[in-house]
């Protein structure tokens, strides 16, 4: 891999990788973990064949390196991820908490979710990636992605307070 | 899908940031990417010219190898399939031949000899070749001899040594022929007659040649002659010739431009009258 396609590549992709990694991790200070799944991706870049889009192979990458993180992650930063939506809507500080507490207990909720569910939420839940780009990136089926993030949906649900969502 | 897993959803699109990599973190990241792919570039290089080194490498040796076989089976092919045979007729002959010219290129071992069974024999290979060296059989004609001052007529067998083209005749008393080396013998029924052997010795000179010979003569036999100009024989080529007072045996050394033909004979005492003149006659054949 050439130094001008790693760089195009982190400009278009950096982003992304980073918000899915904040996302899978549940903390904010994934920077290292970008420039590993970076890294990785120079070394691995004799195994793309070019089949997925290079954001669905970064992704791909990040997943395991995101993984490999969360094993290893004793404590979530909780206050420290919700400042990364702070900047992102435009109402009363009374609100704003409000919102960010919402936020805040989904993460959890999505966090204590297992891992398939998890991958599954994430992908398709907060990306909104395609059913064909998240089957691409767990190597499932598009049917079991669309079964998993069923389910998944149903016991996040149940994690999540039901006052939340009755109110 | 129900209401409430609608809201779920919405719920998890409003989860979805727009937080971005610091610039200034994102600008060293790439600086650092860059340099991990040049090194890596790098790496790959060494490594595929390191493979394609190896490669080439291994196919040279393959391929020396595989010449060095073929060559081989060249080399040793013509030999095996050119062993000494001898002509028809010869079945019941043991050529016993002196053995005294070893270390000149002229020498015959016993094993040769045996070599040479009737089992071997082909009737219509009388050529027989080795790589390079090789008699060829012309034809016959009769010739005039004179021994004890009477004219007799016999038949002469004409032959060629290749790839030197030097032509000459020989008795038919003596027209059985064996190559061994590269060297003919020339014999008749049985060694009992005599035996004539030429060989061609390359880029040499008569008098380098003679002083080998004087030498490994002087040390078999007591009775050598001088090493003298042929006189019993006459051809176009400058020579030296040396001879046994005791058995009729020596040699002559012809100088036919770069090369020497050598020719030893050896005949029964008892067959000196009708062996000189014969001699005398291949001798004066030489061309």
């Amino acid at each position: 891999m050439n130094e001008e396609l790693i760089t195009d590549w982190f400009d278009a992709y950096a982003d992304d990788v980073y918000r899915f990694l904040v996302y899978y991790t549940s903390t904010s200070d994934v920077e290292d973990l970008v420039q590993e799944v970076f890294i990785k991706a120079i070394n691995r870049y004799d195994s793309f064949k070019g089949d997925s889009s290079p954001k669905t192979w970064l992704i791909s990458i990040a997943r395991n390196v995101a993984i490999d993180e969360t094993r290893k992650q004793k404590r979530k930063d909780w206050r420290k991820l919700i400042k990364t939506y702070e900047d992102k809507v435009d109402i009363s500080p009374e609100d704003k908490h409000l919102l960010n507490e919402k936020k805040l207990e989904l993460h959890k909720a999505i966090a204590k979710l297992k891992q398939d569910y998890r991958d599954v939420v994430i992908l398709r839940g907060i990306e909104e990636l395609s059913v064909s780009e998240t089957a691409n990136i767990l190597k499932w089926s598009d049917s079991k992605v669309r079964v998993t993030f069923h389910r998944a949906l149903k016991v996040l649900k149940l994690q999540v307070k039901e006052v939340h969502y009755e109110s | 899908m129900s209401h409430n897993e609608d809201e779920l959803i919405k719920e998890l699109k409003n989860l979805k940031s727009n937080a971005k990599l610091d610039p200034q973190k994102k600008e060293s990241m790439k600086m650092v990417l860059q340099q991990h792919a040049k090194k890596k570039r790098a790496k790959s290089k060494t490594k595929h010219s390191f493979i394609w080194f190896s490669t080439a490498a291994a196919i040279l040796i393959c391929g020396g190898l595989i010449y060095t076989l073929i060559n081989t089976d060249q080399i040793t092919l013509p030999a095996d399939d050119n062993q000494q045979i001898e002509e028809v007729g010869n079945a019941g002959g043991d050529p016993k031949e002196p053995n005294d010219m070893e270390g000149l290129g002229m020498e015959e071992s016993d094993d040769n000899d045996e070599q040479a069974t009737p089992g071997e024999e082909d009737s219509g290979n009388e050529e027989v070749s080795q790589q390079e060296f090789k008699v060829d059989k012309l034809g016959n004609e009769t010739q005039t001899i004179i021994p004890e001052g009477t004219e007799e007529k016999i038949n002469v067998v004409n032959f060629r040594i290749e790839p030197y083209g030097i032509d000459y005749q020989v008795a038919e008393l003596l027209n059985k022929y064996v190559i061994e080396e590269n060297t003919v013998k020339h014999h008749g029924e049985d060694d009992m007659v005599g035996s004539i052997r030429l060989s061609v010795e390359e880029n040499e000179t008569i008098e380098q040649l003679s002083k080998e010979f004087q030498e490994k003569y002087s040390e078999e036999f007591d009775n050598v002659s001088e090493v003298t100009e042929p006189t019993d024989g006459d051809n176009p080529y400058s020579g030296l010739t040396q001879r046994v007072s005791a058995t009729p045996q020596g040699y002559y050394l012809y100088q036919i431009e770069e090369n020497v033909l050598v020719i030893q004979y050896e005949y029964d005492a008892g067959a000196s009258d009708g062996m000189g003149p014969r001699l005398q006659k291949f001798i004066e054949s030489i061309r």
